[in-house]
């Protein structure tokens, strides 16, 4: 399915399973890394600088403990995802619940079909209670892919 | 295991339950959803009853004024004319020639009108918007006129009604300026077929003489309308063709010499009665006294022809019907015939408004029965049947007069309902318009047309701008608006697009519903999404000062139905949209334009 084949675009690489920071400005520096040295992002100062005015305008919280900072930037050349988990949860606002995982995801303008696709299919996987706590417990970013991809 | 207890279990999402009506409401009414071209042609079709109510209204109502004034029922004005004392047959068509002459001084526009005939069949459209009281006064002056005997066809005040009703049901539903205009024509449509019963001709009519156009945007809602009106009318009174001809059988080719002959001799006697009738209403219009009594003495002259033949009162039908069964011998013909001619031009020159499409009709036919019944009295040809020059007469006449040659064939064929007469007919129509034209450049229309004001609005149509046919106020959403309520924005519309703006309410792109089709059951984005996320931004836009062919040159390389207009002001403020429909509407209606293109 081309959903999936969107999906598997997200490279162990892109996972970090630690992330320590204890604000949405702190969490999204850690993928500094990440963004610099994966080829689909050509400007990652413009990408983290338009997730952050998009998350000003509307907050990407699910309240589920899930979050999905996301830019639709000419800063991506094609759609870019990477994904972070912290155990102790970051809180975006005071009273929200606190988000575990974050999901990073950069699409240029004109793709809006597989920016919608990508990010419903990564919601209604998430929605899941099993597979929120499974993704919770992997130990390596290939589990914690496999799960994301339903194959465990 | 901590970790999980810290997870909050997913709650019963009142989204979720919202979001999934969407996707069964969504694709339902989109495919359901009526696109401009259907809601055009319902209201069309809506014109088409409604046109046709007040088409039956007004026929009852003449009658019941007929029955005040010559206290007889039957349906047939001429019958219960001829039924009355000479006095009264003097005295009735001036008496309602007084009463027509009060109701139009009631509206002091017409007061200042000098130059009064009316010819009520030539509509002219302007931008659409046709004074409901107007119209109302100028029936009700016909419906006296009309019921009192004077010589002058019913059907104008029925294409007046039917427009009115055109023009209104278009306002009530707030179509865009060229759809107006187009519902407003769907009326005289829709008039002239209950009048005749003739729906083809009913749509031609229109499209020959009033709007000059052939193109299927505007035929196909005029065709609509006629037909719609035309069952209407059949529920009520019948579907009978309103003429019944004995059937002629087919025509020898040498009989279409023949034919060819009386084509020529209407095309040259048609600009003859044109010129009578305006003779006529010069010189009722060098008179100065009051409308009152200029339209008095008009009746007056119709009732003392009357006092001896009551044959030249009302519309003609009945003379028509009797010419078409042979009924009358060629010398009383003759002097009906001229008789009638004077009957409609003291109606129409004393400023009498109504229709002159019924007196044309018997005046045709009359010339073709003489035509046909002098070449009967020769050995060589005495073989053929006056009727069926009659009949061609009729057409060849009609299609001189009106210039709209289409329009007559199909009328006569129409009316009749005699498929053998079609080679004739079209043949001799032809010959007479062609002949007519040659002689004179002017239609029994063209001058009302023109005064009433056609042609300015057709120069109008050249500086046509983008600002002139849009449609204000069209859908928007802000940019910050969630997926959910951007669906539910869809749902309540008929838009493929939705145009989102910024906070400052500036234009900054659309959303399609093609792009969020699959996802319009997703709970998961009801939220998470905005309007911003999907926009699309690189969307064509126009100017309100471009013009109509910079129109064209968008749509050509976008299929969607509406681009987005904005302000002149360069703030990138949404001011409108222009559809497609429209502007091909607009540029139906654009000879010039056409031809420059092509």
């Amino acid at each position: 399915m081309k959903v999936e084949e969107k999906e598997s675009l997200i490279k162990p690489s892109s996972v970090l399973l630690n992330l320590t920071g204890s604000s949405f400005g702190e969490c999204l520096n850690e993928f500094t890394s990440v963004v610099q040295t994966d080829k689909a992002v050509l400007k990652p100062e413009i990408l983290f600088r338009e997730v952050q005015e998009r998350e000003q305008s509307s907050s990407t919280n699910t309240g589920r403990g899930v979050a999905f900072p996301h830019a639709r930037t000419d800063a991506v050349k094609s759609l870019f995802v990477a994904v972070g988990r912290s155990m102790d949860g970051v809180k975006f606002e005071a009273a929200s619940a606190p988000v575990h995982l974050f999901f990073l995801i950069g699409t240029p303008p004109e793709e809006i079909g597989s920016y919608l696709s990508c990010m419903s299919r990564l919601a209604s996987r998430l929605r899941i209670p099993k597979v929120m706590e499974s993704l919770m417990e992997a130990q390596t970013p290939e589990a914690f892919l496999a799960i994301l991809q339903g194959e465990s | 295991m901590a970790v999980e207890a810290q997870i909050p279990p997913t709650p019963i999402d009142p989204e979720n339950a919202r979001m999934r009506r969407i996707r069964w409401l969504l694709p339902l009414m989109e495919w359901l959803r009526p696109r401009e071209l259907q809601i055009t042609l319902f209201l069309a079709g809506l014109v088409g009853f409604l046109g046709a109510l007040g088409a039956l209204g007004f026929r009852a109502a003449s009658k019941c004024v007929q029955w005040a004034m010559t206290r007889n029922w039957t349906s047939d004005l001429t019958e219960s004319f001829g039924q009355l004392p000479w006095w009264e047959r003097i005295i009735i068509p001036a008496a309602g020639g007084a009463i027509a002459g009060l109701v139009l001084m009631a509206t002091t526009r017409f007061l200042k009108q000098k130059n009064t005939t009316d010819y009520m069949e030539a509509v002219v459209i302007g931008d659409g918007v046709i004074s409901s009281r107007q119209s109302l006064l100028k029936s009700l002056s016909a419906l006296f006129s009309i019921s009192s005997g004077g010589s002058i066809g019913r059907e104008g005040p029925l294409v007046q009604i039917a427009v009115m009703v055109g023009s209104g049901v278009g306002r009530i539903a707030r179509v865009s300026r060229p759809r107006l205009r187009l519902l407003v024509a769907c009326g005289a449509s829709a008039g002239i077929a209950a009048a005749y019963n003739a729906p083809i001709s009913g749509a031609l009519f229109v499209a020959e003489i009033v709007l000059g156009t052939m193109s299927m945007e505007i035929f196909g809602p005029l065709i609509f309308s006629s037909v719609v009106a035309t069952l209407t009318t059949r529920q009520f009174i019948g579907g009978d063709s309103l003429y019944h001809v004995t059937h002629l059988g087919s025509t020898s080719p040498s009989q279409l010499i023949a034919f060819l002959l009386l084509g020529c001799v209407c095309g040259l006697l048609s600009p003859l009665y044109l010129r009578t009738l305006h003779s006529a209403e010069s010189l009722f219009s060098k008179w100065n006294a009051p409308l009152v009594i200029r339209m008095a003495a008009g009746g007056l002259i119709v009732g003392c022809i009357a006092a001896w033949y009551p044959e030249v009162c009302g519309n003609g039908y009945s003379s028509l019907t009797a010419v078409l069964h042979g009924d009358w011998l060629w010398k009383e013909l003759l002097i009906i015939l001229l008789l009638k001619v004077v009957a409609t031009s003291a109606t129409f020159g004393s400023g009498a408004v109504g229709g002159v499409f019924t007196p044309t009709l018997f005046v045709g036919s009359g010339i073709g029965y003489l035509f046909g019944s002098l070449l009967h009295a020769f050995p060589s040809t005495s073989g053929i049947q006056p009727i069926a020059f009659a009949l061609i007469g009729m057409g060849a006449f009609l299609a001189a007069s009106t210039r709209a040659p289409i329009m007559a064939i199909v009328m006569i064929f129409e009316i009749t309902l005699d498929y053998e007469m079609i080679l004739p007919l079209m043949l001799g129509c032809v010959v007479a318009y062609y002949m007519a034209r040659s002689l004179s450049a002017e239609g029994i229309y063209s001058e009302a047309l023109r005064r009433k004001g056609r042609w300015e609005f057709d120069s109008e149509l050249r500086r046509m701008r983008v600002g002139d046919i849009m449609k204000k106020n069209p859908p928007t959403v802000d940019s910050s608006t969630a997926f959910a309520e951007v669906c539910e924005k869809f749902a309540s519309l008929r838009h493929n697009y939705l145009y989102v703006l910024d906070s400052q309410q500036r234009f900054v792109g659309v959303i399609s519903l093609h792009d969020i089709k699959r996802y319009l059951n997703d709970p998961d984005l009801a939220k998470l999404i905005i309007a911003r996320d999907i926009t699309r931004e690189n969307f064509p836009t126009l100017l309100p000062d471009d013009q109509l062919t910079t129109v064209f040159e968008r749509f050509s390389r976008h299929e969607g139905e509406r681009i987005p207009v904005l302000s002149a002001t360069g703030s990138g403020k949404l001011e409108g949209s222009v559809s497609k429909a429209d502007a091909l509407l607009a540029f139906a209606e654009k000879p010039e334009m056409r031809s420059a293109e092509s």
